[in-house]
């Protein structure tokens, strides 16, 4: 659990952190859409060049970039290697059976290859800049015209937003539950695959139950303090929106006119 | 016309009956309602917040009728802390739990700057604003609940076995801050436990067994009832003890004296013994 660096916030000071999660939000979405515009080197070349700046500009180390690709290795390796042995056309190096390799077939590779990584870069960067929360108070004020269909983007931001809260309580509680059972003489972790599954239910049960009296604790105590549901809440957390939020748009604009004159 | 006032209020689940009970509560007291497991206290404060609904009679706060017309108006006047520290924290940080009762009155932001700052530096958490509640102590979290509760202002603090999961230092340090609180503010304060030695300084103290008002008075009229308080499952607080103790052992001076605390039991001590 501990090597997966996406989905971490790292906190720190820059730029990047300072923006609003909106124009996080957006841009991250715009430039999954922006690299499929990619398809010749020197259109890699720009997006490479721009999300490495990206990467400095959060004054975050390398390192943690390169972990939040690494549990994806497999992944991007297969994808990889498919494109190179699956794609036919131009010179033909080798071939056996329906393998082969062609000069398609490596140059799409590569670019595929550096596809993933622009794109997984991008959303680490987004998410070890932004705390949970940022991204969903992000989320429900990009979600507010859904609420002209009837969609209950208050309930559902207070949900994410409670759920989000109680993450580390449950892990801590999931951590006493597999101790207490440990102690009692439960063995996990051992056994084969049936064995392993029927196991955690001495985790499940326990916890299923413990969240369910939380949430009945928890409805009280909200119920008490005056909660009715609805949108008629004031807001505590207040997002602004900066100049940097503006000329982040402005220089994704400017990027995507850039690939559109450099694509082939 | 007092603050609470309860008139043949009985409610009945299972096989606990509660009541019928009758009841007055004045303004700015401190009462302590006192009463071992499945007594019925709980279930007597979420009577009093409107969190369950009565099967008769009334509950009337402030001059206002518990009833579904009126539920929310009251709540805004009551301010409930509950047991457990964890499941009552509904924000995602320190300064956001404190302000969710604000939101949820509608106030503006800049209002609810403001209190929120003031509560957290009236409970001493300012500079654990922007903690998760996974980095706080469970002292540290009911500390947050009771900024929460005086950010809304509300007339009525109910501690619903709020020091229960508390280490003893947490509990003393809750409670003094409580008690100093109530001196700032100005609120009534309806302590439900069952920790006697929490009891020691209230106005008055209210003994509840199966859903009944077996005893209620003074602390020190209370405290007198020894045999009776035993009978209930309940113990005496820590001076009485001693000064039971003490009387047995053949200290008579003792006997119609009424020491709240330490520090009275210290100083009589110290007058016998130079009377001796």
């Amino acid at each position: 659990m501990s090597n997966i660096i996406l989905g971490r916030y790292i906190d720190g000071d820059s730029i990047i952190h300072r923006m609003d999660s909106r124009a996080k939000l957006i841009l991250s979405l715009y430039f999954i859409v922006i690299v499929f515009l990619c398809n010749n080197w020197q259109t890699y070349a720009l997006l490479g060049i721009f999300t490495l700046g990206c990467v400095l500009l959060s004054k975050i180390k390398m390192s943690f970039f390169i972990k939040g690709v690494r549990p994806l290795i497999g992944l991007i390796l297969i994808t990889v290697l498919l494109q190179l042995f699956f794609t036919s056309g131009g010179t033909v190096y080798w071939q056996w059976g329906p393998f082969k390799l062609t000069s398609f077939g490596i140059i799409n590779s590569i670019y595929i290859f550096c596809r993933i990584v622009l794109i997984v870069l991008m959303s680490t960067l987004l998410t070890v800049t932004t705390t949970p929360l940022e991204i969903a108070d992000g989320l429900e004020s990009l979600m507010a015209p859904l609420r002209k269909i009837r969609v209950p983007v208050d309930e559902i931001a207070l949900m994410i937003s409670i759920a989000l809260r109680f993450v580390p309580t449950l892990m801590d509680e999931t951590q006493k539950i597999i101790n207490a059972q440990r102690a009692r003489g439960v063995n996990f972790g051992e056994g084969n695959l049936f064995k392993q599954a029927k196991m955690l239910i001495p985790i499940l049960i326990p916890l299923f139950v413990n969240s369910i009296k939380r949430a009945e604790d928890l409805a009280v105590a909200m119920e008490a303090r005056g909660y009715q549901g609805g949108p008629n809440r004031t807001k505590y957390r207040q997002q602004h929106w900066h100049l940097a939020d503006t000329i982040g748009i402005v220089v994704f604009l400017a990027l995507t006119g850039g690939l559109v004159l450099l694509r082939g | 016309m007092p603050l609470i006032q309860i008139q043949d209020l009985t409610y009945e689940y299972d096989d606990f009956k509660l009541g019928p009970l009758n009841l007055e509560i004045e303004k700015d007291q401190w009462i302590s309602v006192i009463g071992r497991n499945g007594s019925g206290k709980s279930t007597l404060a979420r009577l009093i917040d409107g969190l369950i609904e009565a099967q008769s009679g009334t509950v009337t706060v402030d001059g206002l009728e518990v009833n579904e017309q009126n539920v929310w108006q009251i709540r805004s006047q009551i301010g409930v802390v509950f047991q457990n520290p964890d499941n009552q924290f509904v924000g995602a940080n320190v300064e956001d739990d404190v302000a969710f009762g604000l939101e949820n009155r509608q106030l503006s932001h800049a209002e609810m700057v403001k209190r929120v700052s003031e509560s957290l530096e009236a409970v001493g958490m300012t500079e654990f604003a922007k903690h998760e509640p996974s980095r706080l102590s469970g002292g540290q979290k009911q500390r947050v609940a009771i900024a929460g509760i005086l950010a809304i202002r509300p007339q009525i603090i109910i501690l619903d076995e709020a020091t229960s999961m508390l280490d003893p230092e947490g509990r003393r340090e809750l409670i003094q801050l409580i008690r100093h609180l109530k001196d700032q503010y100005h609120f009534t304060v309806i302590a439900i436990t069952h920790d006697i030695d929490e009891t020691v300084f209230s106005d008055q103290i209210i003994v509840l067994d199966q859903g009944k008002i077996r005893m209620q008075g003074r602390p020190a009229d209370v405290y007198r009832n020894r045999d009776q308080l035993m009978d209930l499952g309940l113990d005496l607080p820590f001076v009485e003890k001693l000064k039971f103790k003490l009387q047995e052992n053949g200290l008579a001076e003792l006997k119609d004296d009424e020491i709240l605390d330490e520090k009275e039991m210290v100083a009589k001590l110290w007058q016998l013994n130079s009377n001796m």
